[in-house]
């Protein structure tokens, strides 16, 4: 062994274990990270910062699979293709706290305080933004205050008020026994009072700061304004105002009644107030025809057209593009609702098609006669199971026939085309949002490129015949308001090409809102509330209400149920529907019913005009005290075990 | 100085004797000899040297050799896989030595951490098999593990040629990030799936503390060592070994024919109200054939699936060395085929798509004697294997096999056509017609070691080593991908001419995918031990180490992954035993990891242990004959973890989201991405710490039978948990990483052994079990309402559902029973137990059910026989204490497109509950048009006993007598054939219990039939 080896191994050895001592090893210059402070010195990053902000905004559009399944719980629609769409659950009123997240849509508890979380960090953090100026980011800080407003909402229509944290951050380490909601009055109060400071210091208009063209959508004075008087309206309604008795007395732990035990008369006022505020601006109006036709029946379908289909059009306030939950994205945003409500006719004209999105009978029964402006069903005869769809009580004035029908009957809009056809005497005569909204079996599918008949019933020569399962039209009406005129369907780019923006608010809400707090005002004011009831009527063409129903003079029981009927047709599977039976506490007594649809089981085209109850499976509709709001998740409350949990879960 | 290591390295001496050549003069004379085994055969290349001389000789071809002696010498003679032996040189002229086949020399050292022990004094608990013992016809060394060591827990989850398997040991013990063991192969981490069987010279698992405390951070969940094959000073030998196997699965399930689907689907209209929907014309056209275009009737299993699959392996390698070198290399190729039957098309045969695994290996491990003192050791493998698939994933096509329905579509119409029925999907397309994607993995290991003797310079048995590795692992993915125009039917024309309507969009063009991944990692070590005995009574050992370990992701997804991977420890053992009666073992870990703040990356990991060799005191004496050995041992240790869930890094750091959700603005829709805060970083971050505890007896009866046993408990605090009780009303939207969890394992595993020579007849017989069982103290998860649903107390992964009473009988059942809070019931749906007698029955009556699918109890027993030159040996592996929630299509039914994808098991499709059939005991409950949540909620009507016993492995071998081999050249020649999974006996018949899949639809494992030849000169 030579001694200049040995010492070269020693060294080696020695070097190695020099380093052992050496914490500095493991020291990473990470630089990946860039860090809030970075984020939110420069422009671009605040900007995208506020984009997250907007991520948490619901999906409301989406009705099956998403925020919008409210449409579902309601009245207004009846799904046939649900094997995978919860709905079911909602509509026999089979939930409960246990109802794992992973079986519903509401579970949104969470999901809205991360987005409250974020805008409070985003109004901590925005000043640091050195690269705009100080006007663009006190626009964007009042945006993120409008959001975490409006996300507090958003947890109040599901779930009635929740713990507000104010204007500060959250606390990470409040002591989950000390978690629980305040009172109705304190939610309302805070949003209110939010909103107030939103609309003292948003524009008008988004481009008054930045560009419009890439800013269109974030939110102005206007969105503030609509949301501040739609929370005014529910604080006014039964439902928020000592209406519900079984809610009275219910007291958090810190004390408080949660909800008031008596009415306050003077929300009416504050809610027509703010709504009057939004009339008096002069900024929207309601969409209108964008050429006249000279015939007044088109003129009112076009323009109800234009309100899904023209993008920021004169009646929206605010609103966005539409999105889609992730189940649907193949589709595309838009082309997730119209694939689910298109009827998937035999021949594949429709990719896509499935046909499971329709409207309830009682939504078919509710749109007006065109002629008389009279709406044809006045209720139902009830059975075990609620409302009988087979019995209606028909308004003998409204010229509404139930029964029988018409031969060589021409479609009176949207296919100029067709063929005259024999039809059923209820599809005749309706009014153009009727037509607009709904294709009865029977009637054209409105696509002059495929020309074609939509017949829903088992016989072999139906076009979008019956089935037991899958994609199927099984109501008997095909829901055709999501579907623009003409527009192809036969390839992927047809849906995913379509780019809608889904209403939030627009001008039709505030004038039936204004009308609605009009008339139940104590200072009644019913020449106010006809005026802007009318002017949603006189859009479609349809007669005003006093003339329709001279009886309505002095009649505040029956403005009020007129405007109930015009608001569930105006606003058909829009996500109003639910939230407006629930605050007038009618959707006890509106929701409960067999599931009524029109005999498709039948052999040919004249018998399917039947109504039956007995071709869904699935349970009855229920719906009980209850379920006027929804439970908050066990694995929520197991987190804060003092919490309050809705009445009867 | 130690016995063991005298021996391993009596070769290195005497070459280096012979090498330095000084030679005594006096009063030699030359006697020559001859070496034989024990067939008096002659051993070339044997070693014979005098004792404490340098004069040394090696045999010729023929055994003999020559050789200067004096009277009084002792001659020592070794060679590879015999006994050293000595004898003493009287005055003769000739020597006829006979050689004693060797127990193996790993029989008596054993492979610990960073180093060998001899085998008495290891006190640490380690299980060793030998090398032979883990030839199986599996491509995958993982997949021949199952039962052969006690300790480990190992589970083929899929079938996919190339796949490994599901590897613990003593079962899980942590519900953190890293549950799996530490895999050394050669001291280096590396996948032991890359390791050729052939290779392989030790394999050990070390269990408890003491055992892997050196290794400290990366230790916890237990280590499997690995070392390759060396060279020892010899004419070269070689070694060749041919295998052919033919392949088919274990069990594929046995779906509804068509004429039981067809009435199946039939019950499913009438049962929703509705008349069949294929009527007795149509259903009579199915079953017919008449016209397979527009009436298919198809045994998809058949069609898709070939009866046989095949294998091969051949490998060959060479040991042996001259003076000063020494040497190993070896080459090896494995090939497995799938059993999809591709069938070549004519359109599209131009690419080849068949399934395919293709495996080489190559190793060269070479030994150099710098000087006496310095050896210098090179070792180098490369593994290049590679992978080709249809387009689709082999787990998908098997699952539309499952799914599609016999009348869905043709596999293909009677024109050539393409077709995928409309709605469903065509398994035969998505085999024959989907391009074809091929896998590329290039493996470089290479390990540099010099080690120094100091013992004739500093002082006796102390020792230096430097060690460098460098692996390199490079893979791609690349997909030349295909989807042509298909096409599905409505019907023939008025001219009898199929109508087609176009499923999809398609192109005949291929289009191009393909991906990439590559590490290097790179390995540096130094070490010094020393190892001596004072008085021939006190046995001291010691070891220092240190080590770093680097890894480099070059392909990484983010910013995050681009830094090195680091590891620093600082390692120490010290042994100490008296006259091999009672032992002493103090080893620590002292390691370091970059995921936590400054000043909390060092953790200290030490352990003790404490061993009983009874049988050694004198007073055993008079029993020692009958029980050989008896000791007892005792360990008790400290180790830690640093990997962090959620391939989270760097825990003290703060992240931002750049990716998160934004939102569309704009007057025509733009799309803006989001930033959010990220991961909420912890500068308290620490190490996650396993106190692990170790009690064992060996003891050996009568020579021939040995059996151990050791009691562990492994006790986890510290794991790293997302925090999970923070009120949702704070709105986090990431919830910090924290040192919270806690969780417990304890266990024994035993094992059993006997060896007998009757004469000729050579008898063994092995068993080992295994039993752990976990237990989840603390997840930071709030009390649940109902408290028994809280998941501490548990085992992790705890089974929970409902309690299933049978099916109802009638809707006056119904009415009688509480509600049941999962949609709709009607009679033939599963009627559930309302555990909190709340009078609902929801997801709040779900109580913990079975067990876990990671089995409680792994066992194993095989016995082998040898009489002459036959050779016959069979092997046993079993599980229990298992339990699965199956569930799925084929079982549920289908909820939307059953008439393309509603395809049941038979067994459903039989024994189901049906109007005609209303046996509230039917193992199916009713099925229907729509999904019935009612019956799907995991329960106990769906848990099945996974338990197996399995017939592993048999063997049959047949040696031809050497007389005649040796004449030819060979010394050893050997036939032998050889079966896997030849038998499964498990209460669950449905597919095979191992496959990790509650629906059954991944690829079967396969039951293997193989016919080798071995070939040794």
């Amino acid at each position: 062994m030579n001694m200049k080896h040995l010492n070269k191994i020693i060294l080696a050895i020695a070097a190695v274990f020099a380093l052992s001592s050496c914490d500095g090893y493991f020291d990473v210059d990470l630089k990946d990270q860039a860090t809030l402070e970075e984020i939110f010195s420069q422009s671009t990053s605040t900007h995208k910062y506020l984009a997250h902000c907007y991520s948490f905004i619901p999906v409301d559009e989406e009705i099956v699979g998403s925020d919008g399944w409210t449409v579902g719980r309601s009245d207004e629609s009846r799904y046939s293709w649900y094997q995978w769409v919860y709905y079911e659950l909602y509509r026999t009123g089979s939930y409960s706290s246990a109802t794992p997240s992973s079986a519903t849509y509401y579970n949104y508890f969470s999901k809205f305080y991360t987005g409250i979380n974020q805008c409070t960090i985003f109004i901590q953090n925005v000043d640091r933004d050195k690269q705009d100026s100080e006007a663009v980011r006190k626009n964007m800080s009042y945006e993120a205050r409008f959001l975490r407003a409006f996300y507090y909402y958003c947890l109040f229509r599901q779930y009635g008020p929740v713990y507000i944290w104010g204007d500060g951050p959250a606390n990470e380490s409040i002591t989950p026994a000390d978690c629980d909601r305040h009172t109705v009055k304190q939610n309302i109060d805070f949003m209110v009072t939010e909103l107030d400071k939103c609309i003292d210091n948003l524009p008008m208009e988004i481009g008054e700061f930045e560009s419009d063209a890439n800013y269109r959508g974030r939110v102005t004075k206007g969105a503030a304004m609509a949301l501040k008087a739609r929370i005014l309206l529910w604080a006014a309604s039964p439902l928020y105002n000592g209406g519900a008795s079984w809610l009275k007395g219910i007291k958090n732990i810190y004390g408080d009644e949660i909800f008031p035990s008596t009415e306050d008369p003077n929300r009416w006022e504050e809610a027509a107030k703010a709504s009057k505020d939004i009339i008096e601006l002069n900024k929207w109006t309601l969409c209108k025809a964008k050429s006249a036709s000279g015939v007044a029946f088109t003129d009112g379908f076009n323009a109800y057209q234009r309100i899904l289909f023209d993008a920021w059009n004169e009646e929206t306030i605010w609103g966005w593009w539409k999105r889609t939950s992730s189940a649907y994205s193949y589709m595309g945003g838009a082309g997730a609702l119209l694939g689910c409500s298109c009827p998937n006719f035999t021949d594949k004209s429709i990719t896509w098609g499935f046909g499971g999105i329709a409207p309830s009978l009682k939504l078919v029964d509710t749109y007006a006669m065109y002629d008389s402006g009279r709406f044809p069903v006045t209720g139902y005869e009830k059975n075990n199971d609620g409302n009988d769809y087979s019995r209606p009580i028909v308004d003998a004035k409204s010229g509404y026939k139930a029964e029988g029908w018409t031969e060589g009957y021409k479609q009176p809009v949207n296919a100029p085309w067709a063929p005259a056809f024999k039809a059923h005497n209820s599809t005749i005569g309706r009014e153009p949002r009727f037509y607009a909204s709904i294709l009865p079996n029977g009637f054209y599918w409105p696509d002059k490129n495929s020309p074609k008949r939509f017949t829903c019933y088992s016989g072999k020569e139906a076009t979008a015949p019956w089935a037991a399962s899958g994609s199927a039209v099984r109501v008997g009406y095909a829901w055709v308001r999501f579907y623009p005129i003409n527009h192809p369907l036969k390839a992927q780019t047809d849906y995913t090409g379509l780019k809608h923006v889904y209403p939030a608010f627009r001008m039709a809400e505030v004038y039936l809102n204004y009308a609605e707090a009009c008339n139940e005002k104590p200072n009644r004011d019913e020449a106010e509330a006809l005026k802007y009831l009318n002017l949603v009527r006189e859009r479609v063409g349809l007669k005003k209400i006093e003339e329709a129903y001279p009886e309505v003079i002095g009649n505040k029981a029956l403005l009020r149920t007129l405007i109930k009927k015009e608001k569930m047709v105006e606003f058909a599977m829009e996500n109003m529907r639910h939230y407006d039976a629930c605050r007038w506490l009618d959707a006890e007594k509106e929701y409960p019913c067999d599931n009524w649809t029109l005999k498709c089981t039948s052999e040919n085209y004249e018998d399917s005009y039947q109504r039956v109850f007995d071709e869904f499976i699935g349970g009855p509709a229920k719906f009980e005290k209850r379920d006027y709001f929804f439970p908050v998740y066990s694995g929520d409350l197991a987190k804060m075990p003092n919490w309050t949990q809705n009445y009867g879960f | 100085m130690c016995n063991s290591f005298k021996k391993l390295w009596a070769a290195t001496i005497a070459a280096l004797a012979i090498s330095v050549g000084i030679s005594n003069a006096q009063a030699l004379r030359t006697i020559t000899g001859v070496v034989v085994d024990e067939t008096n055969l002659g051993i070339p290349g044997a070693y014979v040297v005098v004792k404490n001389e340098t004069r040394g000789s090696i045999t010729d071809v023929e055994g003999k050799f020559s050789l200067d002696v004096k009277t009084g010498d002792v001659l020592q003679i070794t060679f590879l896989g015999y006994q050293d032996q000595e004898v003493k040189v009287g005055d003769q002229k000739t020597l006829t030595i006979k050689m004693v086949p060797s127990e193996d020399l790993l029989d008596e050292v054993t492979f610990v951490a960073y180093g060998a022990q001899r085998k008495a004094s290891v006190i640490g608990s380690i299980s060793t098999i030998k090398a032979d013992a883990l030839a199986s016809p599996a491509g995958q060394l993982s997949s021949g593990l199952a039962g052969k060591l006690a300790g480990i827990v190992s589970l083929q989850r899929t079938g996919e040629p190339g796949a490994g398997s599901d590897f613990w040991i003593r079962g899980v013990n942590t519900f953190g990030a890293n549950a799996k063991p530490l895999i050394l192969v050669d001291g280096v981490e590396r996948s032991m799936d890359l390791v050729d069987t052939e290779d392989i010279a030790s394999f050990s698992i070390l269990k408890d503390a003491t055992a892997t405390a050196l290794y400290g951070v990366r230790g916890a969940n237990g280590i499997v060592l690995i070392t390759t094959k060396r060279g020892q000073e010899s004419k070269p030998q070689v070694n060749f070994k041919a295998e052919y196997g033919l392949t088919q699965p274990v069990k594929l399930p046995k779906l509804a024919n068509t004429s039981q689907w067809i009435d199946y689907y039939n019950e499913l209209y009438v049962d929703a109200g509705s008349a069949p929907v294929i009527d007795d014309y149509q259903r009579e056209m199915y079953l017919s054939g008449a016209d397979p275009d527009l009436y298919p009737s198809v045994d998809w299993v058949d069609t898709i699936f070939k009866n046989l699959a095949n294998t091969e392996k051949i490998n060959v390698n060479v040991t042996g060395g001259t003076k000063g070198v020494r040497y190993y290399v070896g080459a090896s190729y494995y090939m497995e085929d799938g059993i999809f039957n591709v069938v070549k098309d004519k359109d599209y045969s131009k690419y080849d798509n068949q399934i395919r695994f293709d495996k080489f290996n190559f190793r060269s491990n070479v030994d150099i004697d710098i000087t006496k003192s310095t050896t210098l050791a090179l070792s180098l493998s490369t593994q290049y294997y590679t992978k080709t698939t249809p387009g689709y994933d082999l787990g998908e096509i098997y699952a539309y096999t499952m799914y599609s329905t016999p009348i869905a579509s043709p596999p293909v119409f009677s024109d050539g056509t393409l077709s995928n029925s409309d709605g469903g999907w065509n398994p035969y397309r998505m085999l024959n017609s989907s391009g074809y994607k091929r896998a590329t993995n290039i493996v470089a290991q290479s390990l540099i070691s010099l080690t120094q003797d100091f013992s004739d310079i500093i002082t006796k048995g102390l020792k230096a080593n430097v060690k460098y590795s460098w692996d390199a692992d490079n893979g791609n993915v690349l997909g030349r991908l295909l989807s042509p125009t298909l096409y599905y039917t409505i019907g023939r024309d008025d001219d009898g001419k199929l109508i087609y309507k176009p499923w999809n969009e398609g192109t005949n063009y291929m289009y191009l995918s393909k991906s990439n991944s590559s590490y290097t990692t790179t390995n540096l070590e130094a070490s010094l031990t020393y190892e001596r005995e004072f008085n021939y009574a006190h046995n001291v050992s010691g070891l220092l180490l240190f080590s770093t370990r680097n890894r480099y992701n070059n392909v990484p997804a983010n910013f995050e992954q681009s830094f090195a991977y680091k590891n620093m420890g600082l390692a120490g053992r010290a042994t100490y035993s008296y006259k091999d009666r009672y032992f002493g073992e103090f080893n620590f870990g002292y390691n370091g990891s970059e995921n936590f703040a400054p000043g909390k990356r060092f953790g200290f990991f030490p352990s003790i242990a404490v061993g009983y060799m009874i049988s050694n005191e004198p007073f055993w004496e008079p029993i020692k004959e009958t029980v050989n050995l008896l000791k007892f041992k005792v360990s008790y240790g400290k180790i830690g973890n640093d990997q962090i869930g959620g391939s989270r890094r760097f825990a003290y750091n703060s992240t931002i989201n750049t990716n998160a959700p934004g939102f569309t603005f704009g007057t025509t829709p733009q799309g803006m991405g989001g930033i959010t805060t990220g991961e909420v970083g912890n500068s308290l971050v620490q190490w996650e710490e396993a106190l692990k505890f170790n009690a064992g007896i060996e003891l050996t009866l009568l020579s021939d039978l040995s059996f151990q046993i050791d009691y562990f408990s492994d006790h986890r605090s510290g794991i790293f948990i997302e925090r999970q009780s923070t009120p949702p009303i704070v709105g986090l939207n990431k919830q910090q990483w924290v040192n919270l969890g806690e969780m417990e394992n304890k266990g024994v595993d035993m094992s059993l052994q006997y060896e007998h020579h009757f004469g000729d007849l050579y008898v063994s017989a092995r068993g080992n079990y295994t039993f752990n069982r976990n237990k989840k103290l603390y997840d930071d998860l709030p009390d649940q309402i109902w408290s028994y649903q809280n998941l501490t107390g548990f085992a992790y992964n705890q089974q929970f559902g409902l309690i299933a009473e049978g099916l109802f009988k009638d809707q006056e059942d119904i009415d009688n029973w509480p509600k049941q809070d999962f949609g709709n019931v009607r009679p033939g749906d599963i009627k559930y137990r309302d555990v909190n007698g709340d009078g609902i029955v929801n997801t709040f009556d779900k109580v913990a059910i079975g067990y876990t699918t990671i089995p409680e109890i792994n066992y194993g027993f095989g016995v082998s026989l040898g009489y002459k030159g036959i050779d016959f040996s069979v092997f046993f592996q079993g599980v229990s204490h298992v339990t699965r929630i199956i569930g799925g299509q084929n079982l549920f039914g289908a909820s939307s497109q059953i008439h393309k994808l509603g395809q049941i098991y038979e067994d459903v499709a039989l024994n189901r509950w049906t109007l005609e059939n209303q046996n509230p005991n039917a193992p199916y409950p009713r099925l229907s048009l729509n999904k019935v949540d009612n019956n799907q909620q995991p329960s106990t009507y769906w848990q099945r006993d996974m338990s197996f016993i399995r017939l592993k492995n048999m063997e049959i071998g047949y040696t031809i007598p050497k007389k005649l081999t040796s004449k030819i050249g060979l010394s050893t020649v050997r036939f032998y054939a050889q079966g896997m999974n030849l038998l499964t006996f498990s209460k669950f018949k449905l597919w095979d219990p191992e496959l990790d899949s509650s629906y059954g639809n991944v690829y079967p494992t396969m039951r293997t039939y193989t016919f080798g030849v071995n070939l040794n000169f």
